[in-house]
């Protein structure tokens, strides 16, 4: 496992198979997507106290979703990047931050929407709403350290450590509405209960990993993009670069 | 169509869901394209080293 592992991260076998990757992760983005705008619009009910608006929820909480997700993505590949100094690590972590940000920013902007007929008010300084945005800053933090420096080894360096250090903000997003007295609802769905009509779970569940797959496509496009800049030097890139002139 | 009418919320609804297709959108496009140019630049480069 360890021997393919390694073989899969050398930069040259990993930018010829993610090439074969990436569309069997755009169909069923593609797929599931459809699917789940149908289950969105159509099958879903109306929830008995939050009405029509409720549909909002299903591209709301698959962003929150992804951007907790995405953010842990990149922690675990910064710390694998430092400890065992696999470069495709670091290049997954850095890829991961703009795609995280925009999430983060649709999960912070549908909120916003579905919380202006709801709660009254676009935004309120609640503990889950505030959290959420400091991961947001967290995101654009990253990014920014990460293209402060011009050699890419220390900016890998300093942002995976701040990737590392920002993972104290997950538990606090995820629970923040225990711990404090929170405006906003709890969650619906735990590993022993789901509390909410089951055409509700279905399209929640297919828009989430329908994000998942475009995630999955989005990171290999972005990391095969980066793994040319990096080794621009290597013999393989310009053979590649000059065949596709061809 | 009338099923595309949510109530009182059509307009919120609508606005969150354009702005998820709009971040898709974006992502991919802005994604392709960053690698369309790298590929650009980096042909430019071995050509000019070339000579």
């Amino acid at each position: 496992m360890w021997k393919w592992i390694q073989a899969f991260a050398s930069p040259r076998n990993f930018y010829q198979t993610s090439g074969k990757i990436i569309p069997w992760l755009m169909a069923p983005f593609i797929a599931l997507s459809l699917i789940g705008l149908y289950w969105s619009f159509v099958v879903s009910p109306a929830d008995y106290q939050q009405g029509e608006s409720v549909r909002i929820m299903y591209v709301h909480v698959p962003a929150a979703w992804m951007s907790l997700f995405i953010y842990i993505v990149m922690a675990i590949a910064s710390g694998i990047g430092l400890i065992w100094q696999i470069k495709l690590a670091h290049i997954v972590a850095k890829v991961s931050a703009p795609v995280g940000a925009a999430f983060t920013l649709l999960a912070l902007v549908t909120g916003s929407v579905w919380g202006k007929p709801m709660w009254g008010t676009w935004w309120a300084w609640d503990a889950r709403l505030t959290s959420e945005l400091i991961l947001l800053f967290l995101y654009l933090a990253y990014i920014s350290l990460h293209n402060a420096f011009d050699n890419p080894k220390t900016a890998d360096k300093a942002s995976s450590v701040l990737a590392i250090v920002g993972l104290v903000n997950i538990p606090i997003i995820y629970y923040s509405v225990e711990w404090w007295n929170s405006l906003h609802q709890g969650s619906s769905i735990s590993t022993t209960k789901i509390s909410m009509q089951i055409d509700m779970f279905i399209a929640l569940m297919l828009i989430s990993f329908a994000f998942k797959f475009l995630y999955g496509a989005l990171v290999l496009m972005r990391a095969r993009d980066e793994v040319l800049v990096r080794e621009q030097n290597s013999r393989w890139v310009r053979e590649i670069i000059v065949g596709v002139g061809k | 169509m009338e099923f595309l009418l949510f109530d009182k919320y059509t307009t919120y609804i609508w606005a969150s869901y354009l702005l998820a297709f709009a971040t898709v959108a974006i992502l991919f496009i802005s994604t392709k394209a960053t690698h369309k140019r790298t590929i650009t630049q980096l042909r430019i480069k071995y050509k000019r080293n070339k000579k």
